[in-house]
């Protein structure tokens, strides 16, 4: 099912053009029929399982990626809606220290529903969209980090509702919050 | 049939130019590109280990494939690793 663009922005942005924008999040998901707006914003952290970082690069399948993100925006619109807008948007490329990775923004007419929607949307990006980081150390070396299999034992589908399966494993401390 | 395999995330730690291509039978399944892969796999990539196909998922560009799906008639497909987003 198409997505209602007027609900729903979905952006993967390569950094070499452009970074994320979070006010371009808070202007999509403004409205004034909205009281509540919620923002998670995840940016490269300066180490990762004790070791120091001067970047991480992220692969991204977009066309996938892009599908997972409007399933889980529609999921939200659907348990906490329908008054509610959404935004998820991704970066790729080479991201240094401080830059952003994810930027998800919710708009509802009260705070619970921005909340929970904003944070429902996260854990699903985090879980089921196909995104690989590569951390970079000062030492030269670099690593993809483990993540979360999208198969559970054999196999799975990605399920535009369901909740992260117990299966699956969150990735460990590593770049981002 | 000529299947096309785009990799993605640690995979590409294996193969620089980013895609290989497996001939499999007409008709073949998910799985069975998956069984050609780590057949291919364990020929040609150094430090490859099978326990990285057991985590793996194949895609077409609008959903992850059960390994009983048809491959795609395009014969394109990605291979998706764990996933770290966020």
């Amino acid at each position: 099912m198409a997505a209602n663009p007027t609900v729903i922005q979905t952006v993967v942005r390569d950094i070499g053009n452009a970074a994320l924008d979070p006010a371009e999040a808070l202007a999509f998901v403004s409205d004034d029929a909205f009281g509540g707006i919620d923002m998670f914003i995840g940016r490269v952290r300066r180490q990762s399982h004790g070791r120091a970082v001067t970047g991480i690069h992220y692969d991204m399948f977009d066309p996938l990626a892009l599908t997972v993100f409007t399933r889980a925006a529609q999921a939200a619109v659907a348990s906490f809606g329908p008054a509610l807008k959404v935004y998820v948007g991704h970066a790729k490329g080479r991201l240094a220290i401080g830059d952003l990775a994810v930027v998800i923004a919710v708009g509802s007419p009260h705070r619970d529903e921005a909340f929970r929607a904003c944070r429902e949307v996260i854990e699903t990006v985090k879980h089921q969209a196909p995104i690989w980081k590569q951390e970079h150390f000062v030492d030269g070396a670099s690593e993809w980090s483990e993540g979360c299999t999208l198969c559970g034992d054999d196999h799975v589908a990605i399920s535009p509702t369901a909740a992260p399966s117990p299966l699956r494993r969150d990735a460990r401390g590593v770049g981002t919050a | 049939m000529q299947v096309t395999l785009q990799l993605y995330g640690v995979y590409r730690r294996f193969q620089e130019s980013g895609a290989i291509e497996l001939t499999c039978a007409d008709g073949a399944t998910i799985g069975d590109v998956k069984t050609a892969l780590g057949a291919y796999a364990a020929s040609h990539w150094d430090g490859w280990h099978e326990r990285i196909l057991r985590s793996t998922v194949l895609a077409s560009k609008e959903a992850v494939l059960r390994n009983d799906d048809p491959v795609p008639p395009d014969g394109h497909l990605a291979i998706l690793p764990p996933v770290s987003g966020g």
